[in-house]
């Protein structure tokens, strides 16, 4: 299900909120839990049980890591061991049907490739069935993940309700695109939490604001993005407009998700972290990473990062630490050679930067400069992120450099692309990006114009909804 | 790292945890939130109940789960892990059509869709998937402009895409393999986009001297043409018309009537330059004087859905009707040395339903240009695959369609090359006559499960408003009768709605009657049709009547019935009702070759039928809806609200009218008594005058003219009236009309008739096994006479007079099962006031349908003046849909 669907909005929501008031605080775990596997059964019914067998190992997993700690009391040895037999089944689990799922056919595709190169192509693997890529596989694993781990570390209780856990990993407003929220995040509102009415009303500003950056500008600029990507042939100037296109829709399109995901958790008592920080203000790749998908960040670093050593094991290590994790970042994304570029290239620029320390290329350029270049270099990767092929990605970098496109359908997509609809949201997007506070500081104090914005904009939104067809978020395919 | 989360933890809490906002503030925020989510679930159940809509989430989500007995049966035959894979498809099919046709029946989609349409598209540009707006009020088809605008479509590497065969060079040389071994010769004619020929209406980058297409376009032509194959490339042709005519519809995405001439005439010189065609001087065609046809196009359609301002987006165009040397329409000929295969592109100017008029397109303008026959097959959209698969089929079930064949011309929009499924190699090889399961039936009733079934694409997503659908349902094993398969065609979506049929679900056991698709072949053989997603489309398909007529039209009726004897004098009509009923007969062999509808004698039996018998008496299903009272004087008030005058014109049973005819001194007694002033009928029909409805009372005008030796008021084969009755309807009508004030202000016109006579075959004679009884009877014709071509009236949206209601209104009127064209009621109407008028008639129950149908066209009946309501008195109690109070003028 979508955030910015009618069956959303206008049924499952409501639906949802009012069982959620009626139902007594003790069954509402429960309720939410299954509201959440409604939700997260809509798109493949068999997909819940995928979650269910998750949740279930990680539930028992937890368990049995907290009677190695107790055990570790009395006989150490045998208490750690059971330990980390219980940690290697969570992680081999969850990475195993991470790596099933969502790396399987890429899997089988790349030996096929590589075999025709070889001149082998006769032992290539024909694999007659496609594995379809459960929503949400790549949030809820990790999610689920980091609990076992946390528990493990003992920065986190073990918890004894499975309800308990599997509303933790279920729990529909951040399901299926994040933010990654960790059991220690939440494990207190889990068990109690405040429901007053100035929550609900920030709740429905975050929701209104997110669903109006979704359909007014995300899915224009997506329109803008698509034309010129699957466009045959395109100017060097439609295809920096294109670009650009994407560079808002894809920032505005997870920032809308994460703003609805946040609000709808308000709504229901939650208090989710913050999962974006401006991140088109950042100077550098550095920066740029502290305030995009924060919680994806700080996922990889605790988890990944400094497993590998981090910083500690001199220079040399520190930089093949971040190329290798921001590759593994990069093909978390998806299946496909164009992440691992995408990956590879926001870890070399980490590595470069933080091999350049104080003489940074960025410190002697201004300000704004810094911020425009870092622009430039993250709107560059993103070709990768969205071309379908790489070969896709190649043409249409070329046609970025006047190197190639410009064949006579490429006309027509000026009549299409300059209209005042998508001019207007691209330098609405822009403003934005560059002009106006977040939803965070903006719905910090609601006053009674901020109030009537916000009813606006969910008004307009649902407007303009209802002439759209299919509007999925980006990032559900990850 | 600790430190450091509950740093995030407490910024969290600090941020998002903590408002300013007065309570007030906050209360309005919740209260705004929580009523603009909620509105459109209040707002559908409120139209769900008041009748206006036929869905409703909570009763189709009810049929959401599979039920025990369903999950049983799948795993019991198909094992654990199989039968749960088809239960999850089958809940992952259910669940994408309900939350599909939640949408597109959605209240606020409906109303919203076309102001913020005319914002966002009209205003500010912007397109939505499927039209793109271009430059003064030119409209372009998204997928056609992706097709130019996109990637080359002969790429390699993708043969196969989103389960589609994309290779369409390799499907269209197998197909040429295929003819070849029989010698006919394959004529390829890719009709290019409206973008391509006029992209200057789109981007002022081009100054319209050029056509632009897709940049695989001329390798596909060199490679097909390499491989021996014809192509009648008509882009030049196009260009060049458009320096003198507009060539393209502005906001259709079809070509305009004369550049669809133009390029006829080029193909036929095509045809005539590469192809010997045996000599064939049986048949000539000429072309009628231009037409003129204003109608909205598909794709303002899909824009602006419910735009009702009066002809507000309607373009106007010229159509050449073609007829033969005697004067008729034209019509393909099987026997014709020439084959077009094509789409809408063929059909834009042949089929009423996409509302460009008839006799028109494609087929016929090639067959005046080779002054030849041509045999057609064409259905709206799937160029790639769909008119060759219907031949494929044909062929299959062993009818030779190429057996006179020469030369094949194969039409298709060249789009279909980057988004067609090209299907590969379809088989054209000549297979033994498949016997249908009931040989010998025209019409059956079935009793099944659904196994599976296809889906209509969302309204407003496409640039048609009709679209079929196939169900595949197994019937019910009875005795020593083992269970079949039957392929059974539906109406998917009708006029932008999604129907009924789309309700229903894989597993779900239905009791369906059917008629044999080839008795409809020929009217809705070329509307879209969505298969199902494997090969079973070479069984005999069977077409669903509608669910109205189930009982109504004897079409639907259970076939094969007994040679019935004389009634006996002594049995009484209740009686004779059950046995027939009992017994499943549908048809009363009368006196002199006079047959009757038993459905219509069990009318005539119950009595009082309004009020509190109403429920007792009535086969609407929602015994709710079993006064017609209700209904019919509500209909009256809101008419009248509108300064409407509502004329109430049932059809008087034919039993009732020739009692005699039936036979058995009872019940020509009985009949005859239900007859009287006093009788249920007048009595009801009474007092809805008092009331205030203008009711025309046609026993009376029956009676007067019973003059013996004069035609009959009813076919006596058939369930409907006669040219005769029809007329002194009409002049009834007229004559009620003419009193009114303004009606002598209007323009008026004289049409020309002309006397013909004609063989029918009723209906119900149609039910009686082995039954070959022919009646003879004469027609008045009416339509406008120019230079020799006699053009039959179309219905006027515009006119004041409004006509609604069952087959009465189309018999004579409609063509194929309604025996003739342009000698009904509505062209005698026309005739009898000087002016066409407005039709909205259905094949079913005219008691509910065509308020129905008048309510979805959201003018509130803007400019009438009349409502003549005509329906058989039968509705009364008969119909299953009952009378259902409908806010046609909310």
């Amino acid at each position: 299900m979508v955030f910015s669907s009618h069956l959303f909005i206008f049924y499952f929501l409501p639906i949802a909120l009012t069982l959620y008031y009626v139902t007594p605080h003790r069954f509402r775990p429960l309720l939410l839990t299954l509201l959440s596997y409604l939700f997260y059964g809509w798109a493949n019914p068999a997909f819940v049980l995928l979650m269910l067998f998750s949740t279930g190992v990680d539930y028992f997993m937890g368990l049995r890591i907290a009677s190695g700690q107790r055990m570790a009391e009395s006989d150490r040895a045998t208490g750690q061991r059971m330990q980390r037999r219980a940690l290697a089944i969570s992680i081999v689990t969850n990475l195993a049907l991470l790596g099933f799922f969502k790396y399987a056919n890429f899997g089988i595709d790349s030996y096929n490739d590589l075999l025709s190169v070889l001149g082998w192509a006769d032992a290539r693997w024909d694999m007659a069935l496609r594995i379809t890529l459960p929503l949400g596989i790549s949030f809820y694993t990790f999610q689920s993940m980091s609990y076992t781990i946390d528990v493990y570390q003992g920065v986190a209780r073990p918890v004894r309700n499975i309800v308990t856990f599997a509303c933790y990993v279920s729990m529909f407003p951040q399901l299926v695109a994040g933010p990654i929220v960790r059991f220690r995040e939440v494990a207190d509102q889990l068990e109690q939490r405040s429901h007053t009415l100035e929550k609900f009303a920030r709740g429905t500003a975050f929701f209104s604001l997110g669903l109006a950056k979704k359909v007014l500008i995300a899915n224009p600029c997506g329109h803008i993005a698509d034309t010129c990507f699957d466009a045959g042939s395109v100017t060097t100037m439609d295809a920096w407009y294109g670009l650009a296109g994407y560079s808002f829709q894809i920032y505005f399109d997870f920032s809308a998700y994460s703003d609805m995901a946040i609000g709808l958790g308000l709504m229901l008592g939650f208090v989710f972290p913050k999962n974006f920080d401006s991140p088109y203000h950042a100077a550098s790749i550095t920066e740029f990473w502290r305030r995009w998908h924060i919680s994806l960040s700080q996922f990889l670093r605790d988890y990944l990062y400094i497993a590998l050593g981090g910083n500690r094991r001199g220079a040399a290590r520190t930089y093949a630490n971040l190329a290798l994790v921001m590759l593994i970042g990069g093909l978390w994304h998806g299946a496909s050679w164009n992440f691992v570029i995408w990956g590879g290239i926001h870890g070399a620029m980490l590595a470069l930067e933080r091999l350049q320390g104080k003489a940074n290329v960025y410190r002697h350029l201004p300000h704004g400069l810094r911020v425009l270049l870092t622009f430039a270099i993250v709107s560059l990767a993103w070709v990768f992120f969205r071309a379908t092929t790489l070969p896709d990605a190649w043409t249409y970098l070329s046609a970025l450099f006047g190197i190639d496109g410009d064949g006579a359908s490429a006309g027509l997509l000026r009549g299409i692309l300059y209209q005042p609809y998508y001019l207007g949201a691209i330098l609405l997007a822009a403003g934005i990006t560059w002009g106006a506070p977040q939803t965070w500081d903006f719905t910090r104090e609601l006053s009674w114009p901020k109030a009537l914005w916000c009813s606006l904009m969910l008004v307009l939104a649902i407007a303009a909804l209802v002439t759209q067809s299919y509007n999925p978020f980006i990032y559900f395919i990850f | 790292m600790d430190r450091e989360q509950n740093h995030r933890e407490a910024q969290a809490e600090a941020e998002v945890g903590q408002t300013a906002v007065r309570p007030v503030v906050a209360a309005f925020m919740v209260l705004f939130f929580v009523l603009v989510v909620l509105t459109p679930l209040l707002w559908d159940s409120a139209h769900h109940v008041a009748g206006n809509s036929a869905f409703h989430v909570l009763d189709e989500a009810r049929h959401l789960p599979p039920r025990s007995t369903e999950i049983s049966r799948t795993l019991w035959e198909a094992g654990l892990l199989q039968g749960t894979a088809q239960l999850n498809t089958r809940m992952r099919r259910r669940m994408e059509s309900f939350e599909s046709r939640l949408q597109s029946t959605s209240s606020l989609r409906i109303h919203l869709v076309t102001p913020v349409n005319r914002f966002f598209s009209g205003l500010l540009g912007a397109s939505n998937a499927d039209v793109y707006p271009g430059r003064t009020g030119w409209l372009f088809y998204g997928p056609a402009l992706r097709h130019v605008t996109g990637p080359p479509f002969l790429r390699a590497h993708q043969r196969f895409e989103g389960g589609r065969a994309m290779d369409s060079v390799a499907a269209i040389l197998g197909f040429q393999r295929q003819l070849a071994e029989r010698d006919i010769i394959l004529v390829l004619l890719p009709l290019p986009g409206k973008v391509s020929i006029y992209p200057e209406q789109l981007s002022t980058t081009f100054d319209g001297k050029i056509a632009v297409q897709n940049v695989a376009n001329a390798e596909f032509l060199r490679q097909v043409r390499d491989a021996g194959v014809l192509v009648c490339d008509v882009v030049p042709t196009l260009m060049d018309a458009k320096e003198r005519t507009i060539t393209y519809l502005r906001r259709d995405s079809h070509w305009s009537p004369l550049g669809m001439e133009r390029c006829a005439e080029v193909l036929a010189a095509f045809i005539g330059e590469h192809v010997s065609l045996p000599p064939d001087n049986q048949r000539s065609y000429r072309r009628g004087e231009g037409r003129e046809v204003a109608y909205r196009g598909d794709l303002a359609t899909m824009l602006y859905p419910e735009a009702n301002a009066e002809g507000e987006m309607d373009e106007t165009v010229f159509t050449h009707p073609i007829f033969d040397s005697e004067g008729g329409t034209w019509a393909p000929h099987e026997e014709s040395a020439v084959l077009l295969l094509g789409d809408s592109f063929t059909n834009i100017y042949s089929q009423a339903d996409l509302g460009w008029g008839t006799g028109a397109g494609l087929a016929e303008q090639l067959s005046f240009y080779l002054q030849r026959p041509v045999d057609r097959i064409a259905q709206n959209d799937h160029g790639a695959f769909a008119s060759r698969q219907i031949l494929s089929d044909t062929m299959h079930r062993g009818r030779d369609r190429l057996a006179n064949t020469r030369v094949l011309v194969y039409e298709f929009a060249a789009r279909e090359l980057s988004w067609g499924d090209w299907k590969g190699d379809l088989p054209m090889q000549l297979g033994s006559t498949i016997q249908a399961p009931a040989a010998l039936e025209d019409a059956i009733t079935v009793s099944g499960r659904i196994l599976k079934r296809s889906l209509p694409p969302v309204p407003g997503s496409v640039p048609y408003k009709d679209c079929i659908v196939s169900i595949l349902i197994e019937s019910i094993e009875r005795g020593s009768e083992p269970s079949k398969s039957f392929l059974i065609y539906a109406w998917g979506m009708r006029d932008h709605q999604w129907t009924d049929v789309t309700s229903w679900q894989v597993g779900e056991r239905v009791r369906l009657d059917l008629q044999r698709w080839s008795l409809v072949n020929e009217t809705l053989g070329s509307i879209n049709r969505v298969p199902l997603d494997d090969g079973v489309m070479n069984a005999e398909p069977w077409w669903l009547t509608t669910e109205a007529t189930r009982v109504e039209t004897p079409l639907s009726a259970t076939a094969t019935l007994p040679k019935t004897t004389s009634v006996p004098d002594d049995i009484g009509l209740i009686d004779l009702v059950q046995q027939l009923e009992a017994a499943k007969q549908q048809v009363l062999r009368g006196q002199d070759g006079w047959l009757f509808f038993t459905p219509e004698l069990r009318s005539m039996s119950v009595g009082p039928f309004w009020g509190e018998a109403a429920p007792q008496v009535s086969r609407a299903r929602n015994k709710d809806h079993a006064d017609p009272r209700v209904a019919i004087l509500d209909f009256n008030r809101q008419l009248k609200g509108a300064g409407i005058e509502l004329i109430l014109m049932p059809v008087p049973p034919k039993a009732g009218i020739y009692a005699e005819k039936v036979g058995g001194a009872r019940i020509t007694e009985e009949l005859r008594a239900s007859m009287e002033s006093d009788g249920a009928l007048g009595t009801f029909l009474a007092q809805l005058a008092v009331a205030g409805i203008t009711v025309i009372d046609l026993q009376a005008a029956f009676e007067a003219q019973a003059d013996a030796g004069a035609e009959p008021f009813y076919c006596r084969t058939d369930t409907h009236w006669s040219p005769r009755a029809c007329s002194m309807a009409a002049d009834s009508v007229a004559e009620r009309i003419r009193t009114l004030p303004w009606y002598d202000a209007l323009p008026k016109n004289t049409y020309e008739t002309r006397e013909s006579e004609l063989v029918l075959h009723g209906d119900l004679a149609a039910l009686i096994d082995g039954e070959t009884r022919e009646e003879i009877i004469s027609l008045k014709q009416v339509g406008v006479a120019e230079n020799g071509t006699f053009t039959p009236l179309l219905s006027a949206r515009q006119s004041p007079v409004l006509l609604i209601g069952d087959s009465h209104n189309l018999v004579f009127h409609g063509g194929g099962d309604m025996h003739a064209t342009a000698a009904g009621l509505p062209d005698l109407l026309a005739h009898a006031l000087g002016f066409p008028v407005d039709l909205v008639a259905v094949r079913g129950s005219g008691a509910t349908t065509p308020r129905i149908t008048l309510a979805r066209r959201r003018d509130k009946l803007a400019g009438k003046k009349v409502v003549v309501w005509c329906f058989a008195a039968r509705e009364f109690t008969e119909s299953t849909t009952g009378w259902r109070v409908i806010p046609v003028i909310p």
